[in-house]
């Protein structure tokens, strides 16, 4: 699976995720909310904890524990699903500064739009090109609205 | 009319570069069918019954001549030499080819045209009323706060995959001719006590399969702070509306089940972090935007012509249309002309691009170069001089676009129906033709006086039906097509849904039902009593009784 950080490819990443999270561990490991929710975490480290939050689930319930973290992971459930991208802009305006990454039901068509409500990385399902990657992000290259990239809609933009 | 500066041109430029490789990619077999579906219905592009569909968008409902005269260029270039005008002031084409879309708005943009979200589970093409600028008991102008809600929603990166798709309409003042309250969002000018100009916004409106009206959550709201208070409405919507079945997945679902108290305090809070910030709309903005839609450069003499009613005295058909089809103007001298698309043979709201260059040619000689589509599927020609009018008309005859119906029974809404739509259950378009056919008496529709009559040929509620005086529903028993009557509706600042009037009709009998319907208003109407005052009075009991005794 291709990972994009900050409109780059990349592939030294070092998260891995953990369906049941087995205890301190030197990796970087990413969890669902459950777990997080579930056990005491406070012995990883937040550089090396991340948490996954699937579009299904509340980010109400996460809130809470965002200090804890350093990476939030939102599982699209489904192509069609776009409430990943209001949980972006949440979490930012909540003052989350770790990284958010997209998985799931994404891919190129949406990546700009992941990018300007403040996702970081995008973790793909299919290959795709450094050309395909500067054509996603360039294609449209003018906006109206603020966004968690630019909080200056366009009537408020020097342009 | 708005203008496009080089931002906005660039947009829809960039957007049809970005369609036009999508569609590459479907065809190379590099873009799935399922995510194609998403990012083609974005752009207005339906895989119909017959054909592709194009929906482009007419923002708000204002053309210029130049934009009238592409759509019929396009009309004829890509289709099949006409086009068909929506209840969201669209037009829709019915046999482009998937693989010449793309050029088919490259074309539209060089006119400042697109088709950007007429469609998918987005923001849509915000409407208004259709006599904004010209109405002499307007608040003010919607037309800029509509295009500034346009500049927003276009492309919108956190709105584009909504549970369902989303319709703003805005009324420009107490009386509502943009059917307000059976949208998503509702806005209503006002002014404040202080003299402030804001908004009264309402959520939750909506007809398909559960007809609502809208609830007021905000008395007043700045309009500077509009498009804050449409974020927070929006992003409230995108976390919490539901997703598990389609069915149940537009706001007005939402805003049911949680209770409108409960609604508006997540916007509320949502708007907190929202207002008062950079999202505000700057002064200079408002101004750059209202520059745009100022009055015209009226002819101070109009009203001292004198040959108007020397005609409406001599023509008896002249007059039959100009007190149908002409509207009042707030300049002395000048009415509001609609182009009826509601002819005697022909489908509710088709245009030819005959019609429609004769329509923008009549504009550029009489109406400031700018045509409006309204949301009962017709046109208007806004600033028309009295002394132009018999001119216009004698046009407008001879291209079959001056039924003198407009308001009345034939002024039907009605959507295109299974002969068109693979969603439709039934086909609308031949119970048009058998209404036009029973009720072709000018002096009796006349006499019959406003209806509002709305056909739908299946629960999406495409043409309102709901909200029709008269509302007819199209429906599938048993592999034949059923119609069912309900009575009372309404869309205006007194809107109401209607109530069934009983058992569905067979295709055959929904003529004469409706002739028995309206023989029994006659009887039972109190002087000029209209018909919806008439059906509101007595209930649908006595209708019901004496239309099934018959049959």
């Amino acid at each position: 699976m291709p990972l994009l950080k900050l409109k780059k490819l990349v592939s030294d990443d070092p998260w891995v995720l953990q369906e049941v999270f087995s205890g301190k561990t030197d990796l970087s490991v990413v969890v669902p909310l459950a777990q997080l929710l579930e056990q005491e975490l406070v012995a990883q480290p937040k550089e090396r904890l991340g948490v996954r939050l699937s579009s299904d689930e509340s980010l109400d319930d996460l809130k809470p524990l965002l200090k804890q973290v350093s990476l939030v992971e939102i599982y699209f459930e489904a192509l069609r699903d776009g409430r990943g991208f209001s949980f972006a802009r949440v979490l930012r305006r909540e003052g989350f500064e770790g990284e958010i990454r997209a998985s799931g039901e994404v891919s190129r068509d949406r990546l700009d739009y992941l990018y300007r409500c403040g996702f970081d990385s995008v973790l793909l399902q299919a290959p795709i090109n450094e050309e395909q990657i500067t054509t996603a992000y360039q294609e449209i290259s003018v906006h109206y609205q603020a966004d968690a990239r630019n909080e200056q809609p366009i009537y408020r933009q020097a342009i | 009319m708005y203008i496009y500066n080089d931002v906005d041109q660039k947009i829809v430029d960039e957007r049809v570069e970005q369609y036009r490789d999508q569609t590459k990619r479907y065809l190379n077999g590099h873009l799935s069918d399922d995510e194609f579906l998403a990012l083609r219905l974005m752009n207005g592009l339906y895989i119909q019954r017959q054909a592709p569909m194009l929906r482009v968008a007419i923002p708000y409902g204002t053309m210029t001549s130049t934009q009238l005269r592409a759509l019929s260029t396009i009309s004829r270039k890509y289709d099949k030499g006409y086009g068909h005008f929506t209840t969201r002031t669209n037009i829709q084409f019915n046999w482009p080819k998937l693989e010449e879309v793309p050029d088919i708005l490259a074309d539209l943009a060089k006119v400042q045209l697109h088709a950007i979200q007429t469609s998918g589970n987005c923001i849509r093409n915000t409407t208004t009323d259709h006599l904004a600028g010209v109405s002499a008991t307007e608040v003010s102008d919607p037309r800029p706060w509509c295009e500034l809600i346009r500049q927003w929603s276009t492309l919108h990166p956190e709105f584009a995959y909504l549970p369902r798709k989303f319709k703003i309409a805005i009324a420009s003042g107490p009386e509502d001719r943009a059917a307000t309250q059976v949208h998503d969002v509702g806005l209503h000018l006002i002014q404040s006590a202080e003299g402030e100009l804001g908004f009264e916004v309402l959520v939750g409106g909506g007809l398909g399969r559960t007809p609502k009206i809208g609830k007021v959550i905000r008395e007043f709201l700045p309009a500077n702070e509009v498009i804050s208070y449409l974020e927070a409405i929006l992003r409230v919507y995108n976390l919490n509306g539901r997703r598990d079945n389609k069915y149940k997945a537009r706001i007005k679902i939402l805003v049911d089940a949680l209770g409108a108290d409960a609604f508006r305090d997540l916007v509320e809070e949502e708007w907190q972090h929202l207002k008062g910030s950079e999202l505000q709309i700057t002064q200079e903005e408002i101004e750059r935007v209202s520059d745009f839609f100022l009055s015209h450069d009226y002819n101070v003499y109009a009203a001292a012509d004198t040959t108007l009613d020397l005609f409406l005295e001599s023509n008896a058909e002249f007059k039959h249309w100009y007190l149908r089809n002409t509207h009042a103007h707030k300049v002395p001298g000048y009415r509001a002309v609609t182009v009826s698309l509601k002819p005697q043979l022909g489908a509710p709201g088709d245009i030819t691009a005959l019609q429609m260059d004769l329509v923008a040619e009549l504009a550029d000689r009489f109406s400031f170069g700018q045509i409006r589509s309204t949301h009962h599927q017709n046109l208007l020609l806004s600033d028309v001089e009295q002394s132009d009018l018999y001119s216009v008309w004698l046009a407008l005859a001879d291209a079959n676009l001056a039924r003198a119906n407009i308001g009345t029974l034939t002024d039907m809404i009605v959507c295109p129906g299974f002969d068109f739509c693979s969603l439709a259950n039934a086909k609308t378009l031949n119970i048009a033709q058998k209404i036009n056919d029973a009720f072709d008496d000018v002096d009796y529709l006349h006499d019959l006086g406003d209806i509002r009559l709305n056909m739908s040929g299946c629960i999406n509620a495409c043409a309102h039906h709901h909200v029709g005086h008269i509302g007819i529903l199209g429906v599938d028993k048993k592999g034949e097509d059923w119609y069912q009557i309900t009575l009372g509706g309404s869309s205006e600042a007194d809107a109401s849904l209607g109530k069934v009037l009983g058992r569905a009709v067979a295709a055959d009998e929904v003529a004469d039902t409706l002739k028995r319907l309206l023989e029994t208003y006659v009887e039972l109407r109190k002087g000029d009593e209209l018909f919806i005052d008439c059906v509101r009075r007595l209930g649908v009991e006595p209708f019901k009784e004496r239309v099934y005794a018959v049959a």
